[in-house]
């Protein structure tokens, strides 16, 4: 090498090479540690996911089944026992269940519509056809349910409705494998410990009588207590035998449960987790991403085919070109918001479905509160809607479902004490907004009641009518709305209601028709689909974007130079080919938009649903909000459905991906 | 709109002008490519275009049917005769200019479609939707351009799955499907192998009974056997306020006998010499 070269001598030459190679190295093993890191994470995620839906559960009953079924295994019992007994213990309840688990009609016309009607498709004693539901003898309504629900089913519903069984506690997957067993030296020293526990509190119990003498003593064995408390509590934190051995003796223990299965996907919400499922979420989903495709699918291809093909390069379209990719990445609970204040807000009319007649407007809660203390004599009323309330749950729970739980919660005594505080057009009102609860009858004297004014001022029937559903929505809208023939039946023993006009009658009965579709403004499908929609549009026509940009500028230049128009260059030609890759870019997005959680809570959706969603106008819930939703919950039970809901969630998107695969293979290969 | 009237029927004028271009230069926004090319295309002749890379044969031959419009800042100035009508008139519609000047392309561009579709693309463009009509004009096309006996049996295949130089004779197909006026080729050949390019050659002799044709080429031997006329383009070079600029000039039209044997200018003998370029 020449002496004034500028490259370097051999020596240095090879000095940098080793020093060249050991940086790349070094580059190398930061990225391995990366994507190990990554891989990492992605495990433990999973990990957890799997170790929170399947594990141990201990069950108590509030009766015991062997009690129902007279110290009888439920094996031996026979379908027509078993009914007999779900009968004999749930009286009128039992009609409940049949209209909850067979009525194919809606749940206010079940007992107004013929029974052939109501069991449509299924099995009912014959002759009884064209009979109401009350007409039924026990031995008909019995045959119906033993007729039409299989064996397993059947089990359930004494476990779960008369039986009450009950999840005490629950064990993640990894206690089951590894933290099962207890061993004979822990019972030993539990049942040891258990029995000091039990002689030094007697002996404080003592001691405390004599307290300022035994003052020491006490501290002293106090210590002793706490130290075994501690030795037991670790001892029972052991295994799930030893928790279950010290804390719930009497429950039977499932070492593999799995919070996953057939009937979590098709049952609705619950307040309860064991009988909680993700029908209603699921439903909401499906309908928002179907609603979400529609839209933003022409839209975004549509202003990207305007921005790629038609746009010019001038400051204008450059500006919103930017905007569209900084759209992209703005966080979604601003889409959220937006949604709330417009779409919720201002569109309100059209986003309730008000404007198309489906929803009527629903008046704010303080006008409510106001028109309940005005009512006509109605003060008792919301006392028994808020006293749910009160007993914890919330107003968005007060649902279907739920409207048993209250009542179950409500003693027969409080609700005699509230139904005997109503007159009687309180009590109709009453007995029409809980419909097919069976409620004690009302008294004699509460119907004889004299009434003072024979007609009602028409002022004072709409805060009748306003009274009347002012309780029952927006906590017990879902129930749905007595049919007309049980109002009138509930409201022609009333007094007040009597005293209507013919005219003022239909009236009040087309209100109800239109008030049983009250949802809460705009906080519909609609307006979250439409919020998601929004929120992905940016990415689609991004997506777009690329995928027509992808199309080789030769088959542009073929299709002009062969006369093309520009519109026919682009459906004939640019649109075909860019599919897969629109395709691809839409799907990606859709499944973004089925995750979004965020947007969808500002926006308005329920957290607690048990109806499935019937048009554009419902309200919903999804599968992320359920997620979110039961992560918050204090209990343990309700972290483990939240772990099979997000199981269903990764599955959901997984197909959508592979339809994505699917979708752009299939189109590549035509071509 | 007064549109380009229907070609008189090219027999009846064997000796007529199919295009005429007259003074045409050609911008790039404020770049001037070619200046100044007067040249005349006869009909049912192949007329052969060379000269140096960069010299402006595709912009010329792309600016006869238009196709340069699709470049944004592109700008033609001075005429070119069609029927008696300048291309660049502002009531021409170059969709039907294209319609009538058709186009192939140096590498061969077939759709991702069927044969078929590629074929029938034109024809279905004008509004022709019979499947009968459709056939017949595809098999006609596809005879013309020495491909039907190759690709009769499977016409659903995909265009691309053609080797190369059935892929430019598809593109040809294709072109001829609506009987254009004028076929421009821009180098079709030169992105095939000998026997491929051959073949393409022979068609361009078959097909210039029915259609007038003009070819950019690289290769003179090319220019030499298949075309009657031949315009032989040259870059120009100046210095103007210290900066150097360069276009593209027509340095020589004739018969191509003519030019490869008599050249009148110097410098198309030296670049037909291959001293040059
Ligand atoms: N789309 C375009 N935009 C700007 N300049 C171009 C474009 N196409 C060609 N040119 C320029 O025009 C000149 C002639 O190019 P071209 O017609 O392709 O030459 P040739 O085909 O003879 O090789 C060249 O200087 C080239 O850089
Ligand atoms: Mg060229």
């Amino acid at each position: 090498m020449s002496g004034d070269s500028k490259l370097p001598g051999e020596r240095s030459f090879l000095d940098g090479l080793e020093k060249r190679h050991r940086r790349g190295r070094l580059w190398k093993i930061f990225f391995a540690t990366s994507i190990i890191i990554a891989l990492l994470a992605l495990a433990a995620l999973f990990l957890n996911v799997i170790n929170e839906t399947f594990g141990s559960i201990a069950i108590q009953y509030e009766i015991d089944p062997l009690e129902l079924t007279g110290g009888r295994p439920l094996d031996e019992v026979t379908d027509e026992e078993l009914v007999a007994i779900i009968h004999q213990q749930l009286g009128r309840r039992f009609l409940v269940i049949l209209r909850d688990e067979l009525s194919v009609v809606d749940p206010s016309e079940f007992t107004t519509r013929p029974v052939e009607d109501v069991f449509e498709g299924q099995a009912y004693p014959e002759g009884t056809g064209e009979l109401l539901i009350n007409e039924l003898s026990d031995d008909d309504v019995q045959f119906i349910l033993l007729n039409n629900v299989s064996r397993p089913k059947l089990e359930a519903l004494l476990l779960s409705q008369v039986a009450k069984e009950d999840i005490v506690q629950s064990w993640p997957l990894d206690w089951a494998l590894f933290r099962f067993e207890m061993s004979e030296e822990t019972r030993q020293q539990i049942d040891d410990i258990q029995a000091q526990i039990a002689q030094l509190s007697s002996q404080i119990d003592d001691l405390d009588r004599h307290v300022e003498d035994y003052d020491q003593q006490k501290d002293l064995l106090e210590a002793q207590l706490d130290d075994l408390e501690r030795a037991l509590i670790e001892l029972k934190n052991s295994s799930v035998q030893a928790r279950h051995y010290v804390d719930f003796p009497d429950a039977e223990l499932i070492r593999y449960h799995s919070w996953l299965d057939s009937v979590f996907l098709i049952t609705p919400m619950s307040s309860f987790p064991e009988y909680a499922g993700i029908r209603t979420a699921i439903l909401g989903t499906v309908y928002i991403i179907v609603l979400v495709l529609f839209i933003s699918l022409p839209i975004g291809v549509g202003a990207a085919i305007y921005l790629e093909e038609y746009a010019n390069d001038n400051w204008f379209n450059r500006v919103m070109e930017t905007n569209i990719r900084n759209l992209a990445g703005v966080p979604s609970i601003i889409y959220g918001i937006l949604g709330l204040a417009i779409l919720v807000r201002v569109f309100a009319p059209i986003t309730s479905g008000a404007l198309f007649g489906f929803n009527v407007p629903q008046q704010t809660e303080a006008r409510i509160t106001y028109n309940i203390g005005r009512a006509i004599g109605y003060d008792v009323l919301p006392d028994v809607g808020y006293r749910a309330l009160i007993l914890g749950f919330e107003r968005e729970q007060l649902s279907t479902l739920e409207v048993d739980n209250v009542l179950t919660a409500l003693s027969e005594n409080e609700l005699a004490r509230f139904t005997a505080n109503m007159d009687a057009g309180q009590y109709a009102a009453f007995a029409a907004a809980f419909l097919n609860i069976a409620l004690p009858e009302p008294d004699e004297n509460i119907l004889a009641v004299p009434v003072e004014n024979q007609r009602l001022a028409d002022a004072d029937f709409r805060r009748l009518v306003e009274a009347f559903f002012s309780f029952r929505q927006p906590s017990l809208i879902d129930f749905g709305l007595p049919s007309q023939d049980r109002f009138e039946q509930a409201v022609n023993e009333s007094v007040t209601v009597t005293q209507l006009t013919p005219e003022q009658y239909n009236a009040l009965v087309n209100e109800l028709r239109q008030y049983s579709r009250l949802t809460l403004n705009g906080r519909t499908i609609l307006a979250a689909a439409l919020t998601l929609a929004l929120l992905i549009l940016p990415i689609i026509i991004i997506n777009t974007q690329e995928a027509i940009r992808a199309v080789p500028a030769s088959y542009r230049e073929a299709s002009y130079g062969l006369g093309a128009t520009q519109w026919q260059t682009i459906w004939r030609t640019i649109l075909p080919t860019a599919i897969p890759g629109i395709l691809t870019g839409t799907i990606l997005a859709i499944s973004r938009a089925i995750g979004e959680t965020a947007p969808l809570i500002v926006v308005g959706a329920s957290t607690f649903i048990a109806v499935d969603p019937d048009g554009l106008f419902a309200k919903f819930t999804a599968l992320p909000i359920q997620i979110w939703q039961w992560s918050t919950r204090p209990q343990a039970e309700f972290r483990n459905i939240a772990a099979a809901a997000i199981i269903v969630l990764l599955v959901l998107m997984l197909l959508l991906n592979a339809t994505a695969i699917i979708l752009r293979n299939r189109f590549s290969k035509r071509h | 709109m007064a549109a380009v009237q229907k070609p008189l029927n090219p027999k009846s004028v064997v000796t007529g002008l199919a295009v005429e271009l007259r003074n045409v230069s050609v911008f790039y926004s404020d770049y001037r490519a070619v200046a100044n090319v007067s040249l005349p295309i006869r009909r049912n002749k192949i007329t052969a275009f060379i000269g140096p890379s960069g010299c402006g044969k595709s912009t010329v031959l792309r600016s006869i049917n238009r196709m340069n419009d699709l470049v944004s800042g592109a700008r033609v100035e001075g005429e070119i005769i069609y029927n008696g009508h300048n291309l660049y008139a502002p009531h021409v519609d170059p969709v039907e200019v294209r319609r009538r000047i058709g186009m192939v392309f140096q590498k061969p561009n077939p759709f991702p479609k069927s044969i078929f579709d590629n074929v029938a693309y034109a024809p279905r463009l004008l509004g022709i939707r019979d499947r009968n009509t459709l056939m017949q004009i595809v098999e006609r096309s596809l005879r013309q351009a020495a491909l039907w006996d190759e690709v009769k049996s499977d016409l659903n295949k995909s265009g691309l799955a053609l080797s190369g130089g059935q892929q430019q004779r598809l593109c040809i197909a294709r072109a001829i499907a609506v009987e254009p006026d004028v076929i421009l080729m821009d180098e079709p050949a030169s992105a095939l192998d000998p026997i491929a390019t051959q073949r393409i050659e022979e068609l361009m002799r078959e097909l210039q009974e029915h259609y007038t044709i003009v070819i950019v080429t690289h290769n003179m031997q090319q220019a030499q056997r298949v075309s009657d006329y031949t315009a032989f383009f040259n870059i120009r070079k100046a210095v103007q306020n210290g900066v150097e600029t360069r276009w593209g000039e027509l340095v020589e039209y004739g018969e191509t006998a003519q030019v490869f044997n008599a050249p009148r200018q110097e410098e198309t003998a030296d670049y037909i010499a291959g001293r040059f370029g």
